[in-house]
């Protein structure tokens, strides 16, 4: 009888744990395609991984997953080619840090999002400033050079085969001189259409834009450096063209680019919605 | 100079310091859960600061984990498998040693996480030389229970506990080595492959060590406390092999719809369904050596505790092959219904019946009675009302979440970071309910072992068992 031989008993319980082994850890392992990249893989710089060492240290993967499902429901973390991650976008990642739990958005992706580093230097350092119910911890008290490499991860963080977006530094210093070529010429679809602009506008900015830009959305200070625009200030300074450039790509200094998350009708709703600011809200 | 140690020293010393990382490791459990309620607590206060979640919470799993219940575990198996195979423990002063090493290895992990040695693989976070202590730690424990089996005086067949326990020993050591990158400094292993050894880890971790021990100990218990002989010795067998069968392969249902291949997960999916056939065989065996006997759990807190351990096991392994599913992953994946089940598997079930063994176990090691038998039913009902506040709520709270982000397909997400608030604050609540349980459970095994009456076997509820455990009916 079997179970009188403490030997049998260990050696069945050892084969069964080898069928295990053998179908699902030494089969994957002999797949070449699971570690092959692409040109979408990200390619971390020395800063870059000093920054996932970081990040690995500070444990913000038991917040923050790194992996779009194949289900629409993660649909606002895709990257700009709008698709699920893939075997590949981790070649480069030792250990991977793919995550189990939400408790913030996932970060995949968040380059493309968030291409700035100072935007991230100043959410690390108080995230409450960004928004009030953030439940992120500080991380003011790292060293800036910490900061900086997280950043620099972050940033690369993204789809490779697509070109990050090209911000400018600060919009504040600039003049309509400035507005690339290409958006000189734009027509705006809700010329004449103000109110199907604010029905589109408002809960865009409710959602969106107050916890940066204040209720009142007269700008508030977000950290030491970094104060975010009076928007009834900037329109009288700005024509529909530029504002709907600043919206879509956004600044170095902290202003996220839209281009990827809202549509190009949202954004020149949000750009006539400030145009006319005055009139709309006075 | 020749150390000769009393009886029992092994056990005992497990028993002591497991409670000591319980309390610890859930007092990191509560710091991590007020953290999440008000995240600028330790902003600006020295050293405390860097003390943030991402630092606090594996301090809590790898303190519950494996300070307390695999320290509750080498206790369990030090008293319970000399019982259960005839003869004594091969060799206590080894057993004492290895308590030192299992403690010198948990005050390293504390150390090295809060100090940011975090290496970035859940449940695998410390860093490698501390692996390797760990890993001796149980080779050394394994050696001194393989040889007490070898030397064992019952000659006949072994009893069920005893099937658990050497598959368990056999089998975690492998899984351990394989899992943790083969204990190396440099991890050989890139990519979502390294995701697939986390996870084959991470899930036979609990499938290979922290169930067969928790099952081996009930299998102990029961007869013990109700005098009853195990319901159906074919039910037995077929729980125990089917579950060394069945749990290997379905590490990959941690990553259901992520970027493994499907097959993986097709297979791991498969074979979490067919987990309900051990688990329900087992809760089947359980219940049935119940019978008649019901009686006896009004006035026995170790009753109490394994009954309802044994409902939470039977929720635990519903859900678990349910949230394996793909539509249903899609809902409850990466939200706060996984954390509840987390927590109704080691808390509810297994951290529950180390309670029951230690209630059983500490009287026969000291030789002194259980100091108050109030203080035991407060345990009890603070352990089980926190613990099923916690767990509903976390349940909830996952429910919400998955539905929002579904709903909006995870845009707005800081609506839902906002809409978990409330639930956050009551799971903190709960869980100062548990430990102000635990804390009454640690005073009265401090009373016990320095002032309880003495004991003689025999004298608590149920005792009416032979020596070793009973023989497996139709044996
Ligand atoms: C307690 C959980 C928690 C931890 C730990 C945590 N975060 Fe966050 N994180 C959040 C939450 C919640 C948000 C969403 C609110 C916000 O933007 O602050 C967030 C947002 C972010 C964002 C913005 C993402 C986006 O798409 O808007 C980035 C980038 C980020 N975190 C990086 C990090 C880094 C880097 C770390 C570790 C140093 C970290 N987080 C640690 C919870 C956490
Ligand atoms: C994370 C914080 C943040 C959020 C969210 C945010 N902004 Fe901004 N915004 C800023 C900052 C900071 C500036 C100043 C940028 C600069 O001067 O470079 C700014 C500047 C602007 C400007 C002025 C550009 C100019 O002409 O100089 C506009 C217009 C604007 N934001 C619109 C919006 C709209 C619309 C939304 C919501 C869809 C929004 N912002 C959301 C931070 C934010
Ligand atoms: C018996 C059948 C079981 C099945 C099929 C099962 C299935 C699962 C699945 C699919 C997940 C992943 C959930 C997700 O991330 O979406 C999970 C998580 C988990 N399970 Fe189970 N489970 C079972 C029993 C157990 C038992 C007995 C334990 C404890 C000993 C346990 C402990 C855990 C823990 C701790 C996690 C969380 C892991 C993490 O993300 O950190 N489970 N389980
Ligand atoms: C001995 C009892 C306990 C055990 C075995 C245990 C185990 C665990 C495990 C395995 C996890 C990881 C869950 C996952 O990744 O899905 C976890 C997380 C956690 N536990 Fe516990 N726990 C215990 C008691 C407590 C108590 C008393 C509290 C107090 C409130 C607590 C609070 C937490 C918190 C806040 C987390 C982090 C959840 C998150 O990341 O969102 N635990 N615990």
């Amino acid at each position: 009888m079997l179970h009188r031989n403490a030997a049998l008993v260990a050696l069945g319980a050892f084969l069964l744990l080898s069928f295990a082994i053998a179908v699902t850890v030494a089969l994957p392992l002999m797949q070449e395609e699971l570690y092959a990249a692409d040109e979408a893989t990200p390619q971390y710089s020395e800063l870059a991984l000093k920054g996932k060492q970081i990040y690995q240290r500070e444990g913000c993967f038991y917040c923050h997953t790194q992996q779009v499902r194949t289900i629409p429901n993660d649909a606002a973390f895709q990257g700009p080619n709008k698709r699920p991650s893939r075997p590949s976008d981790y070649a480069n990642d030792n250990p991977v840090l793919l995550g189990t739990e939400r408790t913030g958005p996932d970060l995949k992706f968040v380059g493309d999002r968030l291409p700035s580093k100072d935007w991230h230097i100043g959410h690390l350092k108080n995230p409450r400033a960004y928004d009030p119910r953030s439940i992120m911890p500080s991380y003011a008290h790292l060293p800036e050079e910490e900061l900086e490499a997280l950043a620099e991860y972050l940033v690369s963080l993204r789809d490779w085969s697509v070109k990050p977006l090209q911000q400018p530094e600060r919009l504040a210093d600039l003049t309509e001189a400035d507005l690339p070529e290409e958006f000189r010429s734009l027509q705006n679809p809700f010329a004449g259409d103000l109110q199907g602009a604010v029905a589109i506008a408002e809960p865009i900015i409710a959602q969106s834009c107050v916890a940066c830009h204040g209720p009142d959305l007269r700008g508030k200070q977000l950290t030491e450096k970094v104060r975010s625009a009076d928007l009834y200030e900037r329109s009288q300074a700005r024509s529909e063209q530029f504002l709907y450039w600043a919206i879509t790509v956004g600044s170095k200094l902290g202003m996220p680019g839209w281009e990827r998350s809202l549509s190009e009708e949202q954004r020149w709703a949000l750009a006539t919605y400030i145009k006319n600011i005055q009139q709309i809200r006075p | 100079m020749r150390l000769t140690y009393r009886e029992g020293a092994a056990a005992r010393a497990f028993i002591y310091g497991g409670l000591f990382w319980m309390f610890l490791g859930m007092l990191f459990g509560l710091f991590a859960a007020v953290l999440m309620v008000w995240p600028d607590l330790i902003v600006g206060l020295p050293v405390l600061e860097y003390f943030t979640f991402g630092r606090v919470r594996p301090v809590h799993t790898n303190l519950v984990l494996f300070g307390w219940l695999t320290g509750a575990y080498f206790a369990t198996l030090f008293y319970m498998t000399p019982r259960v195979v005839g003869g004594k423990l091969w060799s206590e002063g080894l057993g004492v040693f290895t308590a030192l090493l299992h403690n010198l290895a948990l005050g390293l992990t504390t150390v090295s996480l809060l100090a940011g040695g975090n290496v970035g693989r859940e449940y695998a976070e410390t860093p490698w030389y501390i692996k390797w202590i760990i890993t001796a730690t149980f080779l050394l424990v394994a050696v001194n229970l393989f040889m007490t089996v070898k030397n064992r005086t019952e000659k006949g067949e072994l009893y069920v506990s005893a099937w658990y326990f050497l598959g368990a020993l056999v089998t975690t050591p492998i899984i351990y080595v394989i899992g943790n990158q083969f204990l190396l400094p440099q991890n050989p292993i890139w990519g979502v492959n390294d995701a697939i050894l986390n996870w084959f880890y991470g899930h036979n971790i609990l499938g290979y060590w922290f169930t067969p021990v928790g099952v081996g100990a009930v299998y102990y218990l029961l007869p013990k406390l109700t005098g009853n002989p195990i319901y159906s010795h074919k039910l037995s067998m077929i729980g125990f092999w089917s579950i060394f069968w069945v749990y290997g392969p379905t590490g990959a249902h941690h990553l259901v719809n992520g970027p493994v291949p499907y097959w993986v997960q097709t297979i791991a999916i498969a074979f979490s369904v067919m987990l309900i056939i051990p688990v329900w065989t087992v809760v089947t065996n359980f219940y049935g050596t119940m019978k008649g006997k019901w009686h006896l759990v009004r006035d026995s807190v170790p009753l109490k505790f394994l009954t309802t351990a044994i409902v939470f096991y039977f929720i635990t392994c519903f859900q678990g092959p349910m949230q394996s599913l793909r539509s249903v992953s899609a809902i409850t994946h990466f939200t706060n219904w996984v954390v509840g089940h987390a927590h109704v598997a080691l808390l509810g079930t297994f951290s529950f019946i180390m309670y029951a063994a230690i209630y059983y176990m500490l009287p026969r090691l000291t030789g002194r009675a259980i100091y108050s038998k109030a203080l035991q039913e407060w345990h009890f009902h603070l352990s089980l009302w926190g613990f099923l506040l916690m767990f509903i709520d976390l349940t909830i709270a996952g429910l919400v979440q998955g539905a929002f982000w579904a709903q909006n397909q995870s845009a707005n997400f800081i609506e839902g970071v906002a809409m978990m608030r409330p639930y956050y604050i009551l799971r903190a609540i709960s869980g100062a309910v548990i430990i102000l349980g635990q804390v009454l459970f640690g005073w009265n095994v401090y009373k016990t072992a320095t002032a309880g009456k003495p004991f003689e076997a025999g004298q608590d509820a149920g005792e009416a068992a032979p020596a070793r455990a009973v023989e497996p009916a139709g044996a």
